[in-house]
């Protein structure tokens, strides 16, 4: 038995599945209740000056995918009014007419179809999956 | 000792240290993120 291969298969094993599941982990937004997409890196800004006023923060509209997209609320709707709904990892977009659209899970979503194609969006019958591939 | 033994060894090997990951990764990332969240 080769103790060195041994050690290198446990090695591989240990890096493999480490960076795959720290790479899915790393992908969940936390999303608070107002519907805005929580910051986790942010730091708090410090306070050194004791004369700093204090700072108001606007809460800040989220378009992940430009302008027309939005993260879904705390509850998973979306803004009043928009319809399609769509999956960040497949980058598959389903409108009211997609049969899988009550069961999908909105990850953004958007105003229209046509934002939803400009932003690089696919049908959702357009077999044009993007699912498993490397981001 | 057989091809496969062998073999089998090596694939036990990569299981463990996938285990390992796998375990390392669920208690440090799992709490901090529950935390953060």
């Amino acid at each position: 038995m080769n103790w060195w291969l041994m050690a290198l298969a446990f090695a591989i094993g240990l890096v493999l599945t480490g960076s795959f599941m720290v790479g899915m982990v790393t992908r969940d937004e936390p999303v608070s209740a107002s519907g805005d997409a929580v910051e986790p890196d942010v730091p708090e800004p410090e306070a050194h000056e004791e004369a700093q006023e204090p700072e108001i923060v606007e809460p800040e509209v989220v378009a992940p995918h430009g302008p027309g997209s939005a993260r879904p609320s705390a509850d998973g709707t979306g803004p009043e009014g928009w319809l399609v709904k769509a999956n960040e990892e497949s980058k598959l977009y389903h409108s009211p007419e997609s049969r899988s659209y009550g069961v999908t899970r909105a990850e953004v979503w958007f105003r229209d179809v046509e934002t939803a194609e400009a932003a690089g969006f696919n049908r959702w019958d357009s077999g044009k999956s993007q699912r498993g591939m490397r981001r | 000792m057989g091809f496969f033994l062998q073999w089998s060894c090596y694939l036990l090997a990569f299981l463990l240290g996938s285990l390992v990951a796998w375990v390392i990764v669920t208690v440090t990332i799992g709490r901090t993120s529950e935390e953060d969240a």
